[in-house]
């Protein structure tokens, strides 16, 4: 992976929670239009990486570097953030791009484009887990953001929602903006992603790009298996 | 600053928080309606019925705004909302403005509903006497206080980020300051000068201070407890993993 002006770069990055070391000395580079994968067994610091480099999560040692890209450029996904119960989902998405000091959007045109149509008007609690996740890729999809930090983004979304989802990240990567995705469906990262980081408690194991990785394995999954279940 | 405080209005107003609210309000009332007897006999609007009117309100601004302030803020860090916002680019700094200015919001309100209050109890006045310059300061006061506890309490849940923890720091520190002054209050000059005793007595009309001079001690009190507190949350919060 060589990155001439990278959008993100991570150097020599450690972090410990109290004697616990998650993640040992990464390095890694992202440029502008690419799409990296994160691939890991649970625990091996996928999730924390994400969060070091949005900022939610400080590193022990080392840095994050993002070139030309604000803060409020940066889109993200976490499994453990969710809008607020008590309000419908396009109340809560006015106050949560309001917030944010987003421009306004026609946001009811927005739910019928993300399949939220006839439940914008729901309260949030009473949504499945498939419609908070298409709420939360449309929070992600709907500002000017550069840089996208998706933690398992494609859990709980059926067929029809993946296809929107590969279709939407395929057309936002030609415009040059970077994505990092953390998951574990090896098949789905294949298919999305240009590069890829296989971590195993919170070390890289491999990175490579897509031409490499098809020399040298058959699959993510194969790379996967002989490189962290070996 | 009038989006933010309507988007924090609007988060905020839920149903148990109105129910909160309008529970202290009854009780704050009925408390009035036994304690200030002499009002509702002469219909007087005296220092004395002031008196008790303000020591009844304080509840309101003492307990049950921080109490629901508390459950606010750390709700948002329960479900993830706020780090939602945090991760996709509110800066940590604004997060914490976001809710000071949802306590000063707060404050206004709470200001409202104690000339509220008063007006209401005017419909039973039956002399024409009235203490404006009491009443003005009462405001002046209520706004202040209720800003005062209000910031603590969103300080405290920015700092603790779990309502278990910050509302028994809350009410822990709260109760333990009363028994202090219960127990000491006859024999320890000092103790007069804790700062939930000092706003509150202060409000109550316990302690009344006449010149301007009188009010040195209370502010170089209770602004320095208030910017200390205010100050660690933002240093600390800026700092922490979320």
């Amino acid at each position: 992976m060589v990155d001439l002006i990278p959008a993100v770069k991570v150097t020599n990055l450690s972090k410990f929670f109290g004697k616990r070391q998650i993640l040992n000395n990464i390095n890694l580079s992202l440029s502008c239009g690419k799409v990296l994968g994160v691939l890991g067994p649970n625990g091996a610091g996928k999730t924390t990486l994400l969060k070091i480099i949005c900022g939610l999560v400080k590193p022990s040692e080392g840095h994050v570097t993002l070139d030309g890209i604000d803060s409020r450029q940066i889109a993200t996904i976490f499994e453990d953030q969710r809008f607020l119960g008590q309000l419908s989902g396009i109340k809560n998405m006015k106050l949560f791009l309001s917030t944010l000091g987003e421009q306004k959007f026609s946001l009811e045109k927005k739910f019928e484009q993300f399949g939220l149509g006839e439940s914008k008007r729901m309260k949030y609690k009473v949504y499945s887990s498939g419609m908070k996740k298409r709420m939360d890729l449309m929070s992600v999809f709907l500002g000017g953001k550069r840089l996208f930090l998706l933690d398992e983004p494609t859990n709980g979304l059926d067929i029809d929602g993946m296809i929107a989802f590969n279709q939407q990240v395929t057309s936002i990567k030609n415009e040059g903006k970077s994505f990092v995705f953390a998951g574990h469906h090896s098949l789905e990262l294949e298919k999305i992603c240009d590069c890829f980081l296989l971590i195993d408690r919170g070390t890289v194991i491999a990175k490579m790009n897509k031409d490499e990785l098809f020399t040298k394995f058959d699959s993510l999954e194969s790379a996967y298996r002989s490189l962290i279940l070996r | 600053m009038i989006r933010i405080a309507a988007i924090e209005l609007t988060k905020y107003l839920r149903a148990f928080v109105i129910i909160i609210i309008c529970y202290f309000l009854f009780a704050t009332i009925l408390e009035i309606r036994l304690e200030a007897k002499g009002f509702f006999q002469y219909g007087t609007f005296d220092f004395d019925a002031f008196k008790v009117v303000n020591s009844s309100f304080i509840g309101l601004i003492r307990s049950a705004i921080p109490f629901t302030i508390i459950l606010n803020v750390c709700n948002e860090f329960k479900n993830g909302y706020a780090l939602k916002l945090i991760s996709n680019g509110l800066s940590r700094t604004s997060y914490c403005s976001f809710k000071f200015i949802l306590a000063g919001t707060l404050s206004v309100a709470s200001t409202f509903l104690y000339a509220l209050i008063d007006s209401f109890l005017l419909g039973f006045q039956k002399t024409a006497y009235f203490d404006w310059t009491i009443f003005a300061s009462s405001l002046v006061l209520e706004f202040l206080f209720s800003m005062f506890f209000s910031s603590i309490a969103v300080a405290l849940a920015i700092l603790l980020r779990s309502w278990q923890y910050t509302l028994l720091a809350y009410y822990i520190y709260a109760t333990v300051e009363v028994v202090v002054v219960l127990r000491f209050q006859e024999s320890t000059a000092w103790v007069k000068y804790l700062p939930f005793n000092l706003a509150s007595s202060i409000f109550a009309l316990q302690a009344v201070p006449e010149r301007f001079t009188d009010y040195l001690l209370p502010v170089s009190i209770l602004i320095p407890c208030c910017s200390i507190t205010v100050w660690c949350a933002y240093y600390f919060f800026k700092n922490v993993d979320l």
